[in-house]
């Protein structure tokens, strides 16, 4: 009998700032169709591990893996299938948000699709915010413009940083029915957050996170 | 290959290596330098041009050599560090870093000092000279580079030594580049002739001393490179079991 | 992912749209180095006296200096927005080749802030009494020059991205490696000003240009994935 390996799994990682660890010994495997979320306090590790599972931050002891296969070789693997969405979010002040969405498109090389993107933004509720440049939006609408991603790209894993930091009732509505989204496509997401987050008729996994005592 | 280089990359094996080797290579090159020195200054005969003056080459020209010689040591540790992630290729471009620039400056200076008897100055923009000025820039960028991307205890990241040896390599493609455009621009600015450092036609008992001091340079090299590396080592692998194992074993 | 995926050049065209937009909407960005060029070399013959053999003289070397120095100032930024906003990481990140997109801000960039020095320069080297016979040779050279700053300045700009007080350190790591540009570039005008044929130190600056534009995307690129490695500060 072959299994399917995991989508995102870590044997044994660690990473040390200096002296101070910050992940020890970590294992962890992600399914597909899985929800995780990542808690712990402010400087408990959560952003690094999301890094360190994105492929950003290289650990120093153990192996991460994408399907099986580790990573860094994997990387071109990974960034087929990855959407990330970091604790800056991405979207640069100087341009509009339909800019900010071309220009994100191209980056992670699909198709710019301007009706799609102005339905999302309508969605959102930006509909008439398409031409202000995002510095001068507030900072629930960039997280906003920022997570319209998540309807435009199709990707199997998503690793979202605190994606409903300063989302309203609707906004925080929306992620939910994207991810329950998602999951029933089979896909993956990841996310951290401080703020309460029921998702009906799923199974959140939790992972809680404590800093390494540095001894 | 890949598995015999991480063997043999792995810490505490060169941690044990290079103590087996420091002491023996800071007793050779005690020898071979007061030999040299000896041969150079008291035995090799005056120069017919030059005088005594000359006798400057035997410190002079091998920290030339070895300034550039460390670099591209430093460039090739820095090169496998980034192809195979060895981390003590990295420690030992870290520890070499300060040691090529130390030959640097002694090649700098003596140049300096040879300059005012022969061409009546301090300092000349010669080509060799200003190529060794520059190659000193370069190591202490690479320095500073390192400084700036080390943690806050001062123990570099595994971020930071991936910049430093991409550092380290753009410096080793520049260093050619570099070195010609000098020689380039010191013939068109000063067609006249300078007397240069190196003969071609030496006499034997003047060879000698240099080909000592030289092997003597080399091995100081080698010396403070175990010495560095040692440290540089038990400083990056602290936490490792055989660093504690090493420091219960003094303890006691 | 079902259909087709859209060719590089088009990503490649659209990241240095963007980026020339965004310098276009603030006019310090190309303002700033432009002013700082024509104001050090106009420090020039205050410094050194007005004669104009000697200003002649030293005119190409000044040029290229101020040049040098006037693209150091704009290069600590090139990607330090895109790291304060997290677009960094989407770059580091995307399926668009990263190398191909430090491309494409290095020729934004250049754009921005070496073409008007570019320019300007011939109207400054007048002014330094430099032969119109040599203009040529000079936006030639410079041309050439500057676009080789970009490439070698953006790896700088990856390797100390992030860090505080990058402009300095970015100086101190780039300097050094400009010395050819800064040999054959003013080797070329002052051979062109006394009547000599400039080729050789042209053709020479093309060959690095073509040797940087080759090989330095690639560097900043693996310098910016160091970089993303490194512990987040925020």
């Amino acid at each position: 009998m072959t299994t399917e390996p995991a989508v995102l799994s870590c044997e044994n990682i660690s990473l040390w700032r200096g002296e101070a660890p910050i992940i020890e010994n970590l294992s962890l495997s992600i399914g597909a169709g899985e929800v995780w979320r990542l808690e712990g306090e402010n400087g408990s590790g959560k952003t690094t591990l999301l890094r360190i599972l994105a492929g950003l931050v290289e650990i120093e002891e153990g192996i991460v893996r994408f399907r099986g296969k580790a990573l860094p070789a994997a990387r071109q693997a990974l960034a087929e299938a990855l959407l990330y969405i970091g604790h800056r979010p991405g979207v640069g002040g100087a341009l509009d948000a339909s800019e900010n969405l071309d220009v994100a498109a191209a980056i992670a090389g699909d198709n710019v699709d301007k009706t799609r993107q102005a339905e999302i933004l309508d969605t959102l509720g930006l509909s008439d915010k398409q031409q202000v440049p995002v510095a001068a939006l507030s900072a629930g609408q960039r997280r906003r413009v920022a997570l319209a991603r998540l309807a435009l790209e199709q990707r199997d894993v998503w690793l979202l940083d605190e994606p409903l930091t300063a989302l309203d009732a609707k906004g925080l509505e929306w992620v939910r029915e994207q991810i329950a989204r998602q999951v029933s496509n089979g896909g993956t997401v990841v996310f951290t957050t401080h703020q309460p987050l029921d998702l009906p008729g799923l199974t959140l996994r939790s992972l809680v996170l404590t800093a390494p005592d540095p001894s | 290959m890949f598995k015999w280089i991480h063997r043999f990359g792995s810490p505490p094996v060169v941690y044990r290596l290079c103590s087996l080797f420091s002491p023996w290579l800071g007793v050779a090159a005690a020898a071979c330098l007061l030999a040299g020195l000896w041969l150079g200054l008291v035995v090799a005969p005056p120069d017919y041009e030059q005088g005594e003056s000359y006798r400057i080459i035997y410190v002079h020209v091998p920290a030339a050599w070895m300034s550039m010689f460390v670099y591209v040591s430093m460039a090739v540790s820095s090169a496998v560090f980034l192809i195979w992630r060895l981390k003590v290729a990295d420690v030992a471009a870290a520890a070499m870093a300060p040691i090529g620039a130390a030959f640097t400056a002694v090649a700098l200076l003596t140049g300096s000092l040879w300059g005012k008897p022969m061409w009546g100055t301090w300092w000349v923009w010669d080509a060799r000279l200003t190529s060794e000025l520059l190659l000193l820039f370069l190591y202490l960028g690479y320095m500073a580079l390192r400084g700036a991307l080390a943690d806050p205890a001062g123990a570099s990241t595994s971020a930071g030594a991936r910049s430093a040896a991409i550092l380290a390599v753009v410096g080793i493609v520049n260093i050619p580049i570099i070195h010609y455009s000098v020689e380039w621009w010191n013939t068109l600015h000063q067609p006249s002739t300078i007397t240069r450092m190196d003969k071609p036609a030496m006499h034997i008992s003047m060879l000698r001393p240099l080909l000592l001091m030289a092997a003597g340079a080399q091995l100081l090299f080698f010396y403070n490179l175990t010495v560095r590396l040692r440290s540089g080592l038990l400083q990056r692998e602290a936490r490792a079991r055989w660093v504690r194992d090493l420091a219960d074993k003094h303890a006691t | 992912m079902s259909d087709e995926a859209p060719g590089l050049a088009s990503g490649f065209l659209r990241v240095l749209r963007r980026d020339l937009s965004i310098g276009c909407r603030s006019i310090g960005q190309w303002l700033n180095p432009l002013l700082f060029f024509v104001i050090v070399v106009s420090l020039f013959p205050l410094g050194v006296g007005p004669s104009p053999e000697r200003l002649a003289a030293i005119a190409p070397g000044v040029l290229w200096v101020s040049a040098l120095l006037a693209m150091l100032l704009s290069l600590d930024s090139l990607f330090e927005q895109d790291r304060a906003d997290g677009v960094l990481d989407q770059f580091v990140l995307g399926r668009l080749p990263l190398s191909l997109i430090v491309l494409a801000k290095v020729l934004a960039h250049w754009t921005l802030s070496g073409l008007p020095l570019l320019v300007l320069s011939p109207l400054l080297a007048i002014m330094l009494g430099l032969p119109a016979t040599a203009l040529g040779t000079l936006v030639l050279a410079l041309m050439s020059s500057t676009l080789i700053l970009s490439l070698l300045g953006a790896i700088g700009a990856a390797l100390t991205v992030g860090l505080n007080r990058s402009g300095v350190l970015l100086s101190l790591l780039i300097l050094p490696m400009t010395v050819p540009v800064l040999i054959f570039g003013t080797g070329a005008v002052s051979a062109s000003a006394e009547g000599y044929s400039a080729h050789a130190a042209l053709l020479l600056l093309a060959s690095m240009l073509m040797f940087a534009l080759s090989l330095a995307p690639l560097a900043a690129s693996a310098a910016l994935r160091a970089g993303a490695s490194a512990p987040d500060q925020s």
